[in-house]
């Protein structure tokens, strides 16, 4: 096995390889190198004018090191780490109160630990993860409730392909999600109508009536 | 009358999605099918599908030689996942069907590492493969339309 691309060493290439200082780069591109990335390491802290990392395509295990990035003042502040071997939500602190967006498909996340610390999160992409649980959704709640519009990206968890319907409007699988995050505008790609809100919320009337 | 305009410029991604598509007979799949080792463009040309389906794909990510260049081995996801989607009778007819207007921007930088490598498109892939390269037109397509079409509807930021 090739050693790992290291986060400093991809920033470096960036560089030479477009000609720019990578701390002046709103969006600093680091996907699908070469061998892999396995490790996020302190160089990423350079990167103080960055607002849409991204780090997918990698083989990262951990999120670390993202304490310098909490300067990100501008557009839409995107963290990408799509396609990695990522399990658990964790050391987002230094960009928790700016996150916007956390694109993150394609890793073995069961548990949505921490996630209620990203106050400013509107957008969370987690396709083909491992989360098994509707539970697990509560803890969006509260985002949700902050930002007003809310989209998730859940296909291919265990929650999504355990229903044969869940794509489709009104099935059981996205009431189930619309209960636990009520302020969803979008989920799975598709929007949420009024009816499904709807019956989401007399459900929730019902249970909380028994 | 703005929309009118941004799906017009949609429309020859459009087109050539659905070109892609018509260029490919079952008759082709079912060669394929009947292939045990495809040439190794055709796996990636497949796994830039399962990423536009969102399917699931193995990991972790590895990368070998083909022709002097580096590209993304997508060997493992062949063999199961794949093989089951071309098992699909209706496969060609659901991507025909495939709900573009749900394409995310992560979804299209998840399928940049496949468009990227120098024999992925019409031309290398069909010297390899025959038909099913249209495929690699299909991906790209895919891509092209996402971007243009998230000017229609600004109110969606993804």
């Amino acid at each position: 096995m090739a050693k790992a691309t290291t986060c400093k060493d991809a920033i470096k290439a960036l560089e030479a390889e477009k000609g720019v200082v990578a701390a002046e780069q709103e969006k600093v591109l680091l996907f699908a190198k070469v061998p892999p990335i396995e490790k996020m390491d302190g160089s990423l802290s350079t990167l103080k004018a960055c607002a849409h990392l991204s780090l997918s395509t990698n083989n990262i295990e951990k999120i670390s090191a993202l304490s310098g990035l909490d300067n990100l003042k501008i557009l839409r502040r995107v963290l990408l780490l799509g396609k990695n071997l990522i399990k658990k939500i964790e050391n987002l602190d230094g960009v928790a109160a700016t996150l916007e967006e956390l694109w993150i498909s394609y890793n073995n996340i069961e548990k949505l630990t921490n996630i209620d610390k990203l106050t400013n999160l509107r957008v969370l992409y987690m396709s083909n993860n491992k989360v098994a649980d509707f539970k697990e959704l509560e803890k969006l709640s509260s985002l949700a409730n902050l930002s007003g519009a809310f989209q998730l990206l859940l296909v291919g968890n265990p929650v999504y392909t355990a229903s044969e319907d869940a794509q489709s409007l009104g099935s059981e699988y996205r009431i189930e999600v619309l209960k636990r995050v009520p302020q969803l505008v979008k989920l799975d790609g598709v929007p949420v109508d009024v009816d499904e809100k709807e019956k989401a919320k007399e459900m929730l009337a019902e249970e909380a009536a028994a | 009358e703005d929309a009118e305009r941004d799906l017009a410029a949609a429309k020859p991604a459009l087109d050539a999605a659905v070109e892609a598509l018509n260029s490919i007979s079952a008759k082709d799949i079912g060669a394929l099918k009947a292939l045990k080792n495809p040439p190794d463009v055709v796996k990636r040309i497949f796994d830039a599908v399962l990423v536009l389906r969102q399917f699931p794909m193995s990991s972790p990510v590895t990368w070998h030689d083909v022709k002097g260049a580096m590209v993304i081995n997508g060997s493992d996801n062949y063999k199961d996942v794949t093989m089951k989607m071309m098992g699909d009778t209706q496969f060609l007819g659901k991507l025909m069907a495939f709900p573009k207007e749900q394409i995310n921007d992560e979804t299209c930088e998840l399928l940049e590492p496949y468009l990227q490598a120098p024999d992925f498109n019409f031309e290398m892939a069909q010297k390899a493969s025959g038909s099913v390269a249209g495929l690699c037109n299909w991906c790209e397509a895919m891509k092209t339309y996402h971007f243009v079409a998230k000017v229609v509807d600004p109110k969606i930021i993804m």
